[in-house]
């Protein structure tokens, strides 16, 4: 009877696994990894591929960079178990000797959607050079680009070091770091600045003006007005489509608007017509 | 060359000695639990007891060319090891007892009925209670000779002290035990049965 003495413990062991994973060097990871996540699913809004792209292993002091160029959403999950989905164009890199050591530190280039493994004894850093999100356990939405970061949380709350001090962002907020602008810090209930990965947008009673800035974030897309003359109205309804020009489309027409592509690269439009509301 | 669910452990390790990384894979997946219960009764610290095994596994992969060959015992080959490398853990801890140290003065679980039926889960905590609360140098001799099931000499080897010592140890353990769990009329038979 006393034999069952501590049989009651049961450690994760798919979670040991991947600390294992971790542990041992780099060159084994990439062996692990390139045979262990090749796969489809079918997501809600999209057919998301999930792959490893682009892993590159340099001379001297070893970085691994994840790296999405031709996949709308690429989905990777790091050795500390964390998931991360990057936007195409968006990369990702760390140092494998040192990562999950004493930290989980990043480097983020692009747009990405972190759900972190919560470990509070290794925090989970990312950082685009100057600022910095630090985390132990959450998920969240984060865009950089030169001297600007971004970051919404959906769950969780993060932390955001810049210029020495630290902005606590708690879900369902929002805050932007503009090099040389004052801290945006706001409520974000709808989550827009995830919708590049869900393919969801929210609004209630948003100026038009505000919901074109969710299109230049999530996709990069530029609306223009034509001749300048812009029109001022609210929208209202959430819109969900695989094709963002749809989507913009439908947003145009509740204003009366006629969206026309200015470019052949689906990034770039026009919007004109009367304001009727 | 992929491993299959249907490998033997001893294919598992041949193929890991061949560095086939997935072997590493399956033997963890089949051992970590019960590894970590091992270390775990010996450290008593369920972060420290993972971390041992895993540390273990990872020393496998690196130093894998020179794992036994043909071994047909691959289980208690991973569990001695997992066993030294906790003892030593607690040594470089300073956590091996030098004193025999003194039984709680508490005689029997005032709780429990003679008798009583309980479930099983309740059963397990009272036991896990039970041999916690052995004065250290008396808990890990119980553990590694009851649970681990080592000799008396490698016990005195493994924690420095005589095998008279031991022997004692494991009379004083027996004494507290069936006077703490009195209610489990079983239990001396069980204890030595």
């Amino acid at each position: 009877m006393v034999t069952v003495y501590r049989e009651d413990y049961a450690p994760d062991v798919e979670a040991g696994l991947r600390q294992l994973h971790a542990r041992i060097t780099p060159v084994r990871q990439l062996e692990t990894r390139r045979t262990g996540v090749y796969r489809y699913i079918g997501a809600a809004a999209a057919a998301v591929v999930l792959l490893v792209a682009g892993l590159f292993v340099f001379g001297g002091e070893q970085t691994v960079v994840l790296s999405n160029q031709d996949q709308p959403l690429a989905e990777y999950t790091l050795p500390d178990g964390s998931q991360v989905t990057l936007q195409r164009g968006s990369s990702l890199s760390y140092h494998p000797e040192s990562f999950n050591q004493h930290d989980r530190a990043l480097d983020l280039t692009g747009q990405g959607y972190f759900k972190v493994s919560h470990d509070a004894t290794r925090p989970f850093l990312v950082s685009n050079g100057g600022n910095e999100v630090r985390v132990t356990g959450t998920a969240f939405n984060l865009r950089t680009d030169s001297g600007l970061m971004e970051v919404e949380v959906s769950e969780g709350s993060v932390l955001v070091n810049t210029a020495g001090k630290s902005v606590p962002v708690q879900a369902m907020e929002y805050v932007t770091i503009a090099s040389g602008e004052e801290v945006i810090h706001e409520k974000a209930p709808n989550l827009n600045h995830h919708a590049w990965r869900t393919g969801l947008l929210k609004f209630d009673h948003t100026p038009i003006s505000e919901v074109l800035t969710y299109f230049s974030d999530n996709w990069g897309i530029v609306c223009q007005w034509k001749d300048n003359k812009s029109c001022d109205y609210s929208v209202s309804g959430s819109f969900q489509s695989e094709n963002v020009a749809d989507v913009l489309r439908d947003i145009a027409k509740l204003g009366g608007l006629s969206v026309r592509s200015t470019g052949d690269d689906d990034k770039h439009f026009q919007l004109s017509g009367q304001c009727n509301q | 060359m992929s491993v299959s669910p249907s490998f033997t452990d001893t294919e598992l390790f041949d193929a890991l000695r061949g560095g086939e990384s997935t072997a590493l894979d399956e033997l963890f997946r089949r051992y970590y639990a019960s590894l970590c219960r091992t270390s775990i009764r010996l450290v008593q610290d369920s972060a420290a007891a993972e971390d041992i095994v895993q540390d273990f596994f990872a020393l496998m992969w690196t130093k894998r060319k020179s794992l036994p060959a043909d071994t047909t015992s691959v289980g208690p080959y991973l569990r001695t090891a997992v066993r030294n490398r906790s003892l030593n853990y607690l040594r470089d801890q300073k956590r091996i007892p030098v004193g025999d140290g003194e039984l709680p003065e508490t005689a029997a679980d005032q709780s429990l009925q003679p008798g009583a039926a309980l479930e099983n889960e309740e059963l397990q905590q009272r036991i896990n209670d039970a041999i916690d609360r052995l004065p250290e140098r008396c808990r890990l001799v119980f553990v590694m000779s009851k649970l681990e099931e080592m000799s008396n000499r490698e016990i005195a080897e493994g924690l420095g002290i005589s095998v008279k010592t031991v022997e004692n140890q494991m009379t004083r353990a027996y004494k507290f035990l069936r006077h703490y769990l009195a209610g489990f009329l079983t239990l001396i038979y069980l204890l030595h049965g």
